[in-house]
């Protein structure tokens, strides 16, 4: 039986000989760069050395997690993932959705069309770009922000080096970097609605903004509930890269996340099988957060990720 | 009541219509701001890259340049390391946008034959991925031990397949007429010549996202670099940016200027002109991309 099933398998093979060779350095790619580094994550229990190599290094049991669980960091890295992605779920997520509604009400295409092509172009800026514009603006000596405070005779404020206005000054370039991308989905979502069930509203003499909250909204509430899902399935995945251009010393009690104290740790100070372990309870958490947004989204909504 | 007596009377009419125009002052308001917002910070940087070194110190530039200059590009020219770390950016984008593209295309059209017997094993595989990753220690550690650190490949074979693009991309081929490939496989075709022939001619929309996102995905790159490369003359653009702008490394760079006055105010000029010339190419290329966004959007977001 079984090897029947074999070889029916090993001549489609050879059948489709070409489409093997053409999935084949897919296969090789997944495996070396995405399978063979969750295999390494093993290093998270070992006292990892280079000359003895993952094969040759120590086993140190859960070591490695009691460590990051008694220091100090753990609370304070953790705390603020969680904090900083709640902070840029609920304030990131509404933005782009009414946005793409006030934009649909807009009816010069021309005006549309280019408002888009601006609010878009932020999105394909390296984040540097964007820290660094961030920088030159909040410069506490001479950015434009600080000296508006200064002639209204305030004092002026080192942005950068201020633990309390990190997040929001995260948060906020985020959505000002993303509102506009963002908005595509849910534009599209508006620009498919029947027209009929706005010509019958309006025949039963609803405004704008009726129609807006009683047919474009619902209608598009399927992509907006989907949306939310991946978001908080995605949501330990702060954007580190940007987290670490931004913060200094100063602002570590605010401003550092699980990312990029392993960045940190695990990296820059090669304490290998210490950065794995916390980067491996990273994963867990995550994984937790996807299965159980997806198992609500299928109880409620009947959409499921998976 | 009252709804049952309208009848489209001139007279009611402009009632209506004055309401719905303080609607439309205020959403006008609203998006135009919007669209301000996000354009603000070019105006500005474009508008201090042009303007003497001596007014951006000033920080007298708002929104027009103050004593139209070139200075910010003179200086600029001069820097070499700009310009061999600009070389590198143009050659990591190329490459690795080139590789992204063949292998992306050649693994998402024999994961959309639904008679290919490794599609669902393969298709669950990279699934996994999207959820799932290695993390960044082990990723560097693979990248290490096969030898990739401070090689330019760093930048290419770990990114060589975006998972996300590669489902976008087999979505949008299994959506094509399958009659026009089954047709073609029954009078002998073999599988190249159907994705090169055949399906390729008719993706240019897919080809078009591709290109754009894997693009500026290289473009834009900073932390891989970082992460991998340690030579200087390897270095992309955005690691020079981070050095003078994030970390204000007003010694990386030589504006030769006599005083240190002159140094500082070359330094900030500088900053201004490798920031145009860093967006600058995105900002002019992407606009032609756009009318294909919605519908790479759409179809990942169909399918995931």
């Amino acid at each position: 039986m079984t090897k029947r099933h074999g070889s029916a398998f090993i001549k489609s093979l050879k059948r489709d000989k070409y489409l093997v060779m053409m999935v084949l350095p897919c296969i090789a790619f997944f495996v070396i760069f995405h399978f063979i580094p969750m295999f390494w994550n093993i290093i998270a229990f070992q006292k990892y050395n280079i000359r003895g190599g993952i094969f040759e290094s120590t086993w140190v049991g859960l070591s490695n997690f009691e460590r990051f669980f008694a220091s100090p960091n753990a609370a304070r890295v953790i705390g603020n993932t969680f904090i900083i992605s709640f902070m840029d779920l609920i304030m990131g997520f509404p933005v782009p959705i009414i946005f793409a509604l006030f934009l649909s009400e807009i009816k010069n295409k021309y005006v549309k069309r280019t408002i888009q092509t601006f609010t878009y172009l932020p999105h394909f800026i390296s984040v540097v770009v964007v820290v660094g514009m961030m920088k030159i603006f909040l410069s506490p000596t001479d950015g434009i922000v600080n000296n508006i405070i200064t002639s209204l005779g305030g004092s002026p404020i080192d942005f950068f080096s201020t633990a309390g206005v990190f997040r929001w000054l995260y948060v906020l370039s985020n959505i000002w970097q993303n509102f506009g991308w963002d908005s595509i989905i849910y534009f599209a979502a508006v620009a498919g609605i029947n027209p009929e069930l706005y010509e019958a509203a309006e025949v039963d003499g609803a405004g704008r903004w009726t129609k807006m909250f009683h047919i474009s909204l619902p209608s598009i509430s399927p992509t907006i509930i989907t949306l939310l899902i991946m978001r908080i399935g995605w949501l330990l995945s702060v954007g580190f890269e940007k987290i670490i251009l931004m913060y200094n010393e100063a602002t570590y009690q605010t401003a550092d996340v699980i990312s990029s104290y392993v960045f940190r740790v695990g990296i820059l100070n090669a304490d290998f099988s210490y950065g794995t372990a916390i980067g491996l309870f990273n994963s867990l958490v995550s994984i937790i957060l996807i299965a159980g947004a997806n198992f609500i989204s299928k109880r409620l909504s009947d959409t499921s990720l998976f | 009541m009252e709804q049952h007596n309208v009848n489209h009377t001139p007279q009611k009419r402009p009632g209506i219509k004055k309401r719905g125009r303080v609607g439309s002052i205020f959403i006008y308001i609203v998006v135009l701001l919007a669209g301000a917002i996000t354009l603000y910070p070019f105006i500005y940087v474009v508008a201090n890259s042009f303007s003497s070194p001596m007014a951006v110190l000033r920080r007298e530039v708002v929104f027009l340049p103050v004593d139209f200059s070139v200075k910010s590009y003179e200086i600029l020219l001069n820097q070499k390391d700009v310009w061999l770390s600009y070389y590198n950016t143009i050659w990591y984008t190329v490459v690795g946008t080139a590789a992204n593209i063949l292998l992306t295309v050649l693994a998402a059209y024999p994961l959309s034959v639904k008679r290919f017997c490794l599609r669902r094993p393969v298709s669950m595989m990279i699934v996994i991925t999207l959820f799932v990753s290695g993390g960044m220690v082990p990723s560097y550690m693979v990248v290490k031990s096969l030898g990739m650190l401070d090689t330019p490949w760093a930048l290419i074979f770990p990114t060589a397949i975006s998972a996300y693009n590669l489902i976008v991309t087999r979505s949008f081929f299994e959506s094509l007429p399958q009659e026009l490939m089954e047709s073609a496989y029954l009078d002998g075709a073999n599988d190249f010549t159907i994705l090169f022939r055949i399906i390729l001619p008719v993706s240019k929309a897919i080809l078009a996202v591709l290109v754009i996102f894997y693009a500026v995905f290289h473009w834009n790159e900073y932390f891989n670099p970082m992460l991998y490369l340690k030579s200087r003359e390897l270095k992309p653009i955005t690691l020079y940016l981070r050095d003078i702008l994030v970390a204000n490394q007003q010694s990386t760079v030589s504006t030769g200027g006599n005083t240190s006055l002159e140094q500082k105010f070359l330094f900030e000029a500088l900053k201004f002109s490798t920031i145009v010339i860093t967006v600058l190419p995105i900002t002019v290329i992407y606009p032609f991309f756009q009318k294909h966004f919605v519908q790479g959007v759409m179809i990942g977001s169909v399918k995931s």
